[in-house]
């Protein structure tokens, strides 16, 4: 075709590779921020919001830590494991949020079938998703670490710009994390077929559900003793420790590398930077080879195989597909689901069983706090005082719901922006949208009043917490996971973003901190209304309980009905 | 015979798909020749997405091979790329970029020289009548503005292999002759066309050849002439319809549809 003219309207970015990418992606949150910069209100509660996570989490990491410095004596020595104990558990909730990232970022994204329909190379692909994933997984982590970084460094008395010194070596540590989880997601996308995949999901429940079985078993047989508490605490912690003190780790490095940094040992700590480095570029290299080979099976398997980004749904192509036997059964049987309601519950609990992603993220959590639960019994020879153990369940209900929380935003608030395009067919439908919102709060509802009051009342039995308080303890716990879920939808249906297709960039959008934000300053609301409630119950003060149940309840109308009307209201009035 | 010479632009192989148990495609083998418009036409599910995607290496083929301008999809998938274009039928498109920075974004993909570049997409903007969108986001453009949008990008580094799935699906009757009239350019000056399309009307009017496609088997491919000549009385709506007619009896044909 005969062109004719001077060249004055498109320019391309200079290089090409990963360049580019970053080009694009700096395009993309240029225009985010222009939309952003256009409501000012929206990016004045963003700024207060995070103003008050990093403020909050800074100071109550300073009361913490200095709560355990001046403990005589063994105070210094304790901060120090801490970091090895702290870094190990980011380095695993890195690798497990890696693997949820990448496999919507990398595998079932829209675009990388758009990519792979241009000329990059597998390896391209791989690194600039790799960088990306890893990003989203690994920005709250670093939020989170630097207030700590800050409160320690103020009770050890050290400058501030050794915050720069700990994310020199934080980096490496998320870059080895998050190479290592990419490879074995790849890894077991290549090797393991999808339906297999779901069996050995199953396996692994099991193994959970033993564990925790065998941990109960255990933790009935430990004969109780009398003996001094701390003394007690250090001997049953520090054996522990070993596993997160190990040479093996660059968790360890990186608490090695901290502590000499911060004992002015720099010959020590150069050399545990160079080897957390050196070992990050060789995961790098090592990803880069072995995972760009398997990268274009993985995806010409999972991605280009599905027209959608989240639904498990194969290419319905296929012509001369065999009828899968048993198939005019299982439709029989959904004939109950004839109302609405019931449809969109079902209809939601098939996607969510299909959906290994959610549920198996919640299994690690919810497992991991069963299994400790479950084990409080042995550590019952403390001989805790009972009131100390009315706290202890407190801090248990606290954290069960910070995980369900945190859950809920990962996987609930995205829900509605998901449904985005399909909101068509449902929103005609005679129930309408709010049938859809409803069927999600149902099913969701349902299943954290079921988790959350299934490990209270666990943790309660353990502990062996008074009856009416424990039953107090389940109300909160049911009023508080529906409360969750229902925040986390309406404002999810507030904010929506119907031409959204990946869970994981929605929940990394402003609004997603948003909502993380405002989640955790309810779930801060609960456990000041248990820590009112524990006192009162100690000093048999009865109005204090029905103060915090009051400010509970208030709390729960305005974070869970407030945003659940607005979101409604929004879906109601949005055109498609 | 070098790349650039061969008369042979796309070539499948005995091509096969299967998707676990499911078969998608079975031992189909075609070839497009350079300045040719090969029609893909057959009922739904009969393969025409799945064979387009295995020739833009979307997909890896469960046996047989592809060749693209000369080379091997599996052996050398970044040149056979960057000699074709794929339009599917539902283009992805990051839609907070403006469409001048979603086209550099391609032009620096195909890394093409800026100069070029330029010249190439403001013919293409003006071609396509663009012009006022050009600084707009493409969230904020129609679905015939997208599918402009989407045809420039695929068209910026003068592709030589031009594979399309359901073009003409939703467009108003200006954008469809543009893009018949485009189609049948890019043919002159001797490009590859391969696209799917349930428009029989089209194809008549564009094909130079039409490949039906039924239950994952090519069952003809020929000329118009020759396949109404053998199988139809005159109308393309014949040959397919007797081409194709175990859908007929199939569980949603006509009869059972009547019985329920």
């Amino acid at each position: 075709m005969p062109a004719e003219s001077t060249g004055r309207v498109v320019r391309s970015p200079r290089g090409g590779g990963l360049r580019l990418f970053v080009w694009l992606r700096a395009r993309t949150v240029h225009a985010a921020w222009q939309t952003l910069w256009r409501s000012p209100l929206k990016l004045i509660v963003i700024i207060v919001c995070w103003t008050v996570l990093l403020g909050g989490a800074y100071l109550l990491a300073l009361r913490g830590l200095r709560f355990l410095f001046d403990e005589a004596g063994v105070g210094p020595f304790l901060l120090d494991r801490l970091w090895y104990l702290f870094l190990f558990v980011v380095s695993l909730m890195l690798l497990v949020s890696q693997t949820a990232t990448a496999y919507s970022t990398m595998i079932r994204s829209p675009e990388t079938s758009f990519w792979m329909g241009l000329p990059f190379s597998s390896r391209w692909i791989l690194r600039a998703k790799w960088w990306e994933s890893s990003g989203y997984s690994a920005w709250a982590v670093v939020l989170l670490v630097v207030p700590i970084g800050l409160a320690c460094l103020t009770v050890l008395h050290q400058p501030f710009w050794m915050l720069g010194w700990l994310l020199v070596i934080l980096v490496p540590l998320v870059a080895i994390a998050t190479a290592l989880s990419t490879l074995l997601l790849l890894l077991w996308l290549r090797w393991v077929r999808f339906r297999v995949m779901i069996r050995r999901e199953v396996i692994v429940a099991g193994c959970v559900l033993v564990s925790v079985v065998l941990f109960w078993v255990i933790g009935e047989r430990q004969a109780p003793q009398r003996q001094d508490v701390w003394f007690l605490v250090l001997q049953e912690l520090l054996p522990r420790m070993q596993v997160a003190t190990s040479m093996w780790l660059p968790s360890s490095w990186t608490a090695r590398a901290l502590s000499a940094g911060w004992n002015q040992r720099w010959v020590e700590a150069s050399v545990y930077a160079g080897l957390l480095w050196s070992t990050a570029l060789v995961a790098g290299r090592l990803l880069d080879h072995l995972a760009a080979w398997w990268l274009m099976p993985v995806l010409r398997h999972h991605a280009a195989g599905y027209y959608d980004g989240h639904l498990a749904s194969p290419e319905p192509s296929a012509a001369s597909c065999d009828v899968a036997p048993g198939s005019s059964a299982r439709f029989r049987i959904r004939r109950w689901m004839t109302r609405p309601l019931l449809s969109c519950v079902a209809k939601d609990v098939l996607l969510f069983v299909r959906d290994p992603i959610q549920w198996s993220q919640g299994l690690v959590f919810f497992g991991l706090l069963g299994a400790y639960f479950a084990n409080i019994r042995r550590f019952a020879h403390l001989d805790v005082e009972p009131s100390w153990r009315i706290g202890i369940a407190s801090l248990n209900l606290a954290c069960t719901l910070l995980v369900f929380g945190s859950l809920a935003v990962r996987f609930v608030f995205p829900q509605m922006s998901l449904e985005g395009r399909r909101l068509w067919l449902l929103r005609l439908a005679p129930g309408g949208v709010r049938v859809v919102l409803c069927a999600k709060l149902v099913f969701y509802g349902m299943l954290g009043i079921l988790v959350i009051d299934g490990l209270l009342l666990l943790s309660a039995r353990r502990l062996g917490v008074p009856a009416p308080l424990g039953w107090w303890m389940a109300a909160v716990g049911v009023v508080t996971s529906v409360t969750l879920v229902a925040f986390a939808l309406g404002l999810g249906s507030w904010l929506l973003d119907p031409s959204a297709s990946d869970p994981a960039k929605i929940v990394s959008s402003s609004s997603g901190a948003m909502a993380l934000v405002l989640m955790l300053a309810y779930v801060g609301v609960v456990i000041w209304s248990l820590v009112v409630a524990w006192t009162s119950w100690m000093h048999q003060h009865m109005e204090g309980l029905v103060l915090a149940t009051a400010v509970l309840l208030v709390a729960s109308v305005l974070w869970g009905y407030t945003p659940l009307r607005r979101g409604l209201s929004t879906l109601e009035r949005f055109e498609w | 015979m070098t790349h650039a010479e061969t008369t042979v632009l796309v070539k499948a192989e005995r091509l096969t798909k299967h998707y676990g148990r499911c078969v998608a495609l079975e031992d189909v083998s075609l070839d497009v020749q350079r300045g040719e418009i090969l029609a893909l036409v057959g009922p739904n599910g009969a393969g025409k997405t799945t064979i387009l995607k295995l020739l833009a290496g979307l997909l890896a083929p469960t046996s047989g091979r592809v060749m693209i301008a000369g080379y091997e999809m599996e052996r050398a998938s970044l040149e056979a790329k960057r000699s074709l274009s794929f339009v599917p039928d539902q283009p992805f498109v990051y839609e907070q970029l403006t469409v001048e920075e979603f086209l550099g974004f391609i032009g620096g993909v195909y890394r093409m020289p800026p100069h070029a570049l330029a010249q190439r997409a403001e013919f293409l903007i003006r071609l396509f009548g663009l012009d006022r969108f050009v600084f707009q986001r493409i969230s904020t453009l129609s679905y015939g503005m997208r599918s402009r949008v989407v045809l420039i990008a695929s068209l910026l580094h003068e592709p030589q292999v031009f594979l399309m799935d359901e073009p003409f699906f939703g467009l108003d009757p200006q954008t469809l002759r543009l893009i018949k009239q485009l189609l049948l350019d890019l043919a002159k000056q001797g490009v590859a066309v391969v696209l799917s399309t349930h428009q029989l009307p089209v194809v008549e009017d564009l094909a130079s050849r039409i490949a039906i496609l039924s239950q994952g088997r090519l069952v003809a491919l020929d000329r118009l002439d020759a396949l109404t000549q053998r199988y139809g009385q005159g109308q393309i709506e014949d040959v397919f319809f007797n081409l194709t007619s175990p859908q007929a009896s199939s569980p949603v044909g006509p009869a059972r549809l009547r019985e329920a």
